[in-house]
């Protein structure tokens, strides 16, 4: 039987589908049976999904006219 | 079945026409390019440089040798691969010239926080301190608050290096596994490990921040 904490170190791999399917199986039944590790689960993807939003910072305008004059001048 | 719910940038159309938008001296094109990667080009260098200004230094030069080779783009990455590929060089470079080593040069020990804390579960391995659902009053809208985002921003900003660049890479830019490898050069182990010690470290501070926020 998988354990909570075997749960929480395998989740990436998990996610990113890269477990051996035995232990994809005993990971899956894990989470049928134990709500704490699905929402574990859950924040990670929530997680996942935030980071995939993430706004890209705003570039220092003395910086971007810099690189722009560069690009012309090519 | 789709298993992470992210989005990979293939090479495509939209990169094509950008490309040849690019080569035509298409000066707003430049621009949104700039708006869209120069910080992650200037994260990728701090994995290797220590300095921001180094940094910025890197980031440029990288921009410089962006432009100077568009013409030899050919497109068998997508573009912003290829960015990254020409920034991770340089600031190789510029490493190796300051004699520095890289975060990657050796996979570091675990550290306290790359994995869910041991004293949350007990001594059968089962959860004694369980997360608790973020969902379960105040129905998704205090996470979806900028707020929320700027504490994760920050907390990916405080990951070591290492974890902050595999991260970044994998999941604020949507590569795939083999291509951070590739990137980067290091191994698909190692890019694993990295990845989920910094996604580990993310997930809590949003569950600290969370529970702080929390009645
Ligand atoms: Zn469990």
């Amino acid at each position: 039987m998988m354990r909570c904490q075997d749960v929480t170190h395998l989740a990436t791999d998990f996610l990113d589908g890269s477990l051996p399917w035995h232990r994809r199986a005993a990971f899956r039944m894990h989470l049928l049976m134990c709500r704490y590790c699905r929402t574990y689960l859950d924040q990670m993807r929530e997680t996942l999904r935030r980071l995939r939003r993430l706004p890209p910072e705003p570039v220092p305008p003395s910086t971007k006219e810099d690189l722009l004059r560069q690009f012309e001048q090519q | 079945m789709r298993t992470t719910g992210l989005a990979v940038s293939e090479p495509g159309d939209d990169d094509a026409r950008l490309v040849e938008r690019l080569r035509a001296r298409d000066k707003a094109a430049f621009a949104a390019l700039i708006d869209q990667h120069h910080q992650t080009l200037v994260r990728l260098a701090l994995a290797y440089v220590h300095e921001e200004a180094t940094a910025e230094e890197v980031a440029q030069e990288a921009w410089a040798s962006v432009i100077k080779n568009l013409a030899g783009f050919e497109g068998r990455s997508s573009l912003k691969t290829w960015i990254f590929r020409i920034a991770v060089n340089a600031a190789k470079t510029r490493a190796a010239k300051e004699k520095r080593s890289t975060p990657f040069s050796a996979l570091a020990p675990e550290e306290p926080g790359d994995e869910v804390d041991p004293a949350r579960f007990n001594d059968s391995g089962m959860w004694s301190a369980p997360p608790a659902a973020w969902t379960a009053d105040d129905p998704e809208k205090r996470l979806l608050r900028a707020e929320a985002m700027e504490v994760l921003a920050r907390a990916l900003d405080e990951l070591p290096a290492a974890q902050r660049t595999v991260v970044t890479l994998r999941d604020v830019e949507g590569e795939d596994a083999p291509t951070v490898c590739n990137i980067l050069g290091i191994t698909e182990s190692n890019q694993r490990v990295l990845l989920h010690r910094g996604r580990t470290r993310l997930r809590r501070a949003l569950e600290e921040y969370a529970s702080e926020r929390s009645p």
